[in-house]
């Protein structure tokens, strides 16, 4: 084998196209899947049953993973604001950065985890067993059917948990520094009252549904266009995990300086 | 109604699987599909569902032809059809008596119980009963099969195409769902497209017989054509012989 | 799958118990803005200078959010700020609002400092008559000097009370007589060398006695003071001239709690900087709210005492003893100030020379002599530290021995024991002066104390033992009544 310097620019080459490929593809899937929102029929039954899969079942993990967000942070910062005397910033700046960032992004990742591989490997077995195929067969509309109900719950259930996780993580972080650091509890919560504004829990619940719809897309493309048996499927429920996690923290990067 | 599939081709990369295939499936009669394993019979079927698009050629329904209409358009024609995938592919997520009132609760306004009822008729027909509850993982293979074929004429559709509906079932059973076949061809003059690796089975309920072979049709005729032949490929078929020009593909 | 409750229901109290959270959460954090919509009601503010003022900068009274700044115009050379306040809050027409800073350089606020209850309350769109701004660096500067001057004038009154000629006599003497007095009670004690033992042999045992014989402590303890009755009858005499030192040093102590008194006087009319601080009400209350919520915790100690201790230190290398007169002034049961003269006999010495002229009447000459005097010089030593308690622990530091210094004192959870480590000193000795001395009150006013000093440098050393006395303010007003310690001990 013989070096040739042009086949690495071959590779990347290679690698941007199926890059721009898989983007294409998980974007006409968003739009597919919101377009045909608002075409008949609507199966209410679908949606309801998604919610409780996608929020209600991840609201422990979501509530477990709050608080001790909430904790840790509180122990955490409190080192820092206690150099400086500024314990009274401990509660700010932990509720301000649970509103803006830790809330949508760590409830993001948790339900990436949960629900996006888990949509990936459903609709991958779908796929692989025909029943997609089966169901269009039966003149079932199977991105209608399937993707739709998946991506609007998620858009919907996503920033729920975020409100889930921005509370408990308050109350957690109340937890650490009254009865832990001891702090004043009431000092502790008119201090973040004063600093946290409706405007930094709004735009973090604005970020939470753009996740929810990174989540459901990427998981439910990566499914559906599963192929090879078993194999297809794990590795469909790996690359839902890993694309809509990075696709998160992108996200992220340009909500925070587009939104805030 | 008829199908008429003029010189159709199929390759999946290299592997050249239909290779100009003419054939007729006449209205209202049941034609089955033969041939070797893996020669392309599942294939063709799911080209005339639209689930596949031919690199060459037509399938013309009604005089139109479908190959040339976009997936939605496919609905109309589609909701004629009633499908029974080689696998089954039965949704998992859902029971046994919700994967046969599927297509109903789909596409007919009947009510729950009114649909409660047809799914029962429809399990019984396929030799079924108290299995509504189950679900397909608790399903032995054979039970599967019939749930699916169960799905596949719950709405009384006009074109019966069945992947191989006799595999994996017991004499018995496999003369049972032949029975069915013919009932509903006779009865209410059904078009059926019937794939199967079952010689006595295809004798039986065959009003014609295609044979493929290299992707194309090597014989099609009836049953006495079939048992007539003198066609060294077709006899070492139908005689179930290792031996002949029909070589096992590595 | 469904375990009793339906998908509905459990979709439905899901978003049901979400959307009650947000709605709780907007409700608290707008606090009295239900949905955007403003409640409440307006006043106005003129400041000199609004720097660091915002829209939505949070207006508090006693440190609990009672509105925002809705607008800050400009109006005649000054800020006309609008506030909006949330209903049901009551400012008085005489309430004052002040433009504060969160901590050292956190952002603004403004505080309404609330005024007299009778006034009547402004209505809504009125203004708020009295301000202030928050003070620029120039202004800032002139308080420090403010400050400064302050403490220029404590000093100038301690120095009129111990430094001049005439005082340091007086001091001298006091010491001088507590001296003897040590010294007595020293040779006392040698002579009554058997009791001496058996008393260090009690405080030997105490913890092994603490361990085993609870009741013999008791029987310990009276005979150490049986003990100290002993000698102090036998030596009533120079016990009563103590006392005599004691009264008149309390005297020039009267003089400078006066002058504390002046200047604490000038700290309740809220002169200078801090005097603003503590006149300020709202610190007032602030302070004391923390000292009634600490003193639950440490009983009545929480009240402002004054304590005067009196701490003779018997060195076993030198045969002499060191003296401690402190005056210890604790605002709150955390911190104190303790000012303090140590009376050295050790301290450093020097050697002068003193040329004395002669006229000799009958020879008509001129004869000079000449006098070698070994001066121990620096005998007297200032003390002067901050101290600041946590938990068990006291951490001070300031003028130690009239150099700076630092120390610890890890106190038993009763108080009755102190194990103390201090190091000052730290320029005229190889290593600085490093000293650890265990300290036990007994009997309420008198010390028992123990240790080693000047630890650090090998040849100076020395291990003591030590007898104080310690009143606080209001022991002395008893006693100063009282036949003092004879009393006392008849009583006994
Ligand atoms: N989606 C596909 N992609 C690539 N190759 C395919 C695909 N579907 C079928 N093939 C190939 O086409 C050929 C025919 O497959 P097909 O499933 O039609 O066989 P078959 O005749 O139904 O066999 P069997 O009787 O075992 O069911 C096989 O070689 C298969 O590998
Ligand atoms: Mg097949």
């Amino acid at each position: 084998m013989t070096f040739r310097p042009i086949a690495i620019f071959e590779y990347i080459g290679a690698r941007f196209t199926t890059l721009l490929e898989e983007l294409g593809g998980i974007f006409s899937t968003f739009l597919q899947s919101a377009g045909l929102l608002f075409v008949p029929p609507f199966r209410m039954r679908l949606f309801l049953k998604q919610m409780e899969f996608v929020g209600v079942e991840s609201s422990f993990i979501v509530l477990l993973t709050g608080a001790f967000t909430g904790m840790v942070f509180a122990l955490q910062t409190s080192y820092a604001f206690r150099l400086f005397g500024a314990e009274n910033l401990i509660g700010p700046s932990v509720a301000l950065s649970l509103a803006r960032e830790l809330g949508p992004v760590l409830t993001g990742l948790m339900v990436t985890g949960r629900v996006g591989s888990a949509m990936a490997a459903e609709l991958g077995t779908m796929k692989v067993t025909e029943q997609i195929d089966a169901l269009y067969t039966m003149s079932i509309n199977p991105v209608q059917y399937l993707i739709t109900p998946r991506v609007l719950s998620s858009i919907i259930m996503l920033p729920m948990l975020t409100i889930l996780f921005d509370f408990i993580g308050i109350i957690g972080s109340y937890f650490m520094a009254v009865f832990l650091l001891g702090l004043n509890g009431n000092r502790f919560i008119s201090d973040t009252i004063y600093m946290v504004d409706l405007k930094d829990i709004y735009i973090g619940l604005l970020k939470a549904a753009v996740f929810g719809a990174i989540i459901a897309v990427v998981g439910c493309y990566k499914g559906y266009f599963a192929e090879k048996g078993a194999e297809g499927v794990g590795k469909a429920a790996t690359q839902a995990v890993v694309i809509s996690s990075v696709s998160i923290l992108i996200a992220d990067y340009f909500l925070t300086a587009l939104l805030f | 109604m008829q199908i008429d599939i003029k010189g159709l081709k199929k390759s999946f990369g290299t592997n050249s699987v239909l290779n100009g295939i003419d054939l007729t499936i006449e209205d209202g009669k049941t034609t089955v599909i033969v041939g070797q394993t893996g020669c392309g019979k599942s294939v063709l079927i799911k080209h005339i569902i639209g689930l596949l698009r031919p690199d060459a050629g037509q399938i013309i329904v009604n005089g139109a032809d479908i190959t040339k209409l976009k997936r939605k358009e496919f609905g109309g024609i589609l909701k004629n059809f009633g499908v029974l995938f080689q696998n089954s592919a039965l949704f998992d997520s859902m029971t046994v008596g919700e994967n046969v009132a599927f297509p109903l609760r789909e596409h007919t306004g009947l009510s729950p119980t009114k649909i409660m009822d047809v799914v029962r008729e429809k399990l019984a027909i396929v030799g079924l009963k108290g299995v509504e509850q189950l679900y397909p993982a608790e399903l032995s293979g054979g039970m599967k099969k019939r749930v699916g074929l169960a799905r596949a004429i719950a709405l009384d559709p006009q074109v019966l195409i069945f992947d191989e509906p006799t595999t994996g079932l017991d004499p018995v059973m496999s003369d049972t769902i032949d029975n069915l076949i013919m009932n509903t061809q006779k009865h209410l003059g059904v078009t059926s497209i019937v794939i199967s690796h079952d010689i006595p089975g295809t004798f039986k309920i065959a009003r014609w017989i295609a044979m493929l072979y290299k992707g194309k049709v090597v014989l099609y005729g009836s049953p006495d054509d079939f048992r007539n032949t003198q066609d060294p490929i077709v006899r070492q078929f139908l005689e179930r012989r290792a031996e002949g020009p029909l070589q096992v593909e590595a | 799958m469904n375990k009793g409750i339906s998908t509905n229901a459990r979709v439905g109290i899901f978003v049901a118990v979400v959307l009650l959270l947000l709605f709780w959460i907007t409700f608290k954090i707008s606090s009295g803005t239900i949905f955007g919509r403003i409640q409440g009601y307006t006043l106005t503010a003129e400041f000199d200078n609004a720097q660091g003022l915002n829209t939505k900068t949070g207006v508090f009274i006693a440190g609990i959010k009672v509105g925002y700044v809705e607008d800050i115009k400009l109006a005649d050379d000054k800020a006309l700020v609008t506030l909006r306040i949330i209903p049901g809050v009551k400012i008085e027409d005489n309430a004052k609002a002040v433009i504060r800073t969160k901590g050292l350089l956190g952002e603004k606020y403004i505080e309404i400092v609330p005024g007299k209850q009778q006034a009547a309350a402004l209505k809504p769109g009125e203004q708020i008559i009295f301000t202030e701004s928050p003070p620029d660096l120039e202004e800032l500067m002139n308080k420090l000097n403010g400050i400064a001057s302050d403490v220029k004038s404590v000093t100038q009154s301690l120095n009129d009370v111990f430094g001049g000629s005439k005082g340091e006599k007086n001091m001298r003497g006091m010491f001088d007589n507590l001296n003897r007095t040590i010294t007595h009670m020293d040779r006392l004690i040698t002579s009554t060398n058997k009791n001496l033992n058996r008393t260090f042999d009690s405080v030997n045992t105490f913890a092994q006695a603490l361990k085993e014989q609870g009741p013999d402590i008791l029987t310990n303890l009276a005979q150490i003071s049986g003990e100290l009755h002993a000698i102090i009858a036998e030596n009533k005499q120079s016990v009563n001239r103590t006392m005599e030192n004691i009264n008149q040093a309390s005297e020039r102590l009267d003089k400078t709690l006066a002058n504390l008194e002046v200047i604490t006087g000038n700290l309740k009319e809220g002169k200078g900087a801090i005097g603003k601080l503590l006149s300020d009400k709202k610190t007032e209350q602030q302070v004391t709210k923390a000292i009634s919520g600490l003193s639950s915790m440490v009983g009545g100690t929480s009240r402002f005492r004054t304590i005067i201790s009196y701490r003779g230190e018997y060195q076993f290398a030198y045969h002499n003893v060191k003296s401690y007169l402190d005056l210890r002034l604790q605002p709150t049961w955390d911190k104190y100030y303790l000012l303090g003269i140590v009376d050295d006999p050790g301290g450093y010495s020097s050697t002068s020379t003193t040329y004395t002229t002669v006229k000799n009447v009958n020879t008509g000459t001129v004869q000079q002599t000449e006098t070698v005097n070994n001066n121990i010089s620096n005998q007297l030593k200032i003390n002067a530290e901050i101290a600041k308690r946590i938990s068990y622990f006291t951490f001070r530091g300031g003028v130690i021995e009239s150099s700076g210094g630092i120390g610890v004192d890890i106190n038993a959870p009763n108080d009755k024991a102190q194990l103390s480590v201090e190091m000052f000193n730290f320029n005229e000795k190889p290593y600085p002066e490093l000293k650890a001395m265990l300290s036990i009150s007994i009997l309420r006013y008198f010390l028992l104390s123990g240790g080693m000093t000047d630890i650090a440098n090998r040849d100076v050393r020395t291990w003591f033992m030590g007898v104080g006395l310690k009143f606080d303010d209001q022991d002395l007003k008893s006693i100063f009544g009282l036949a003092a310690s004879t009393t006392y001990v008849n009583t006994k």
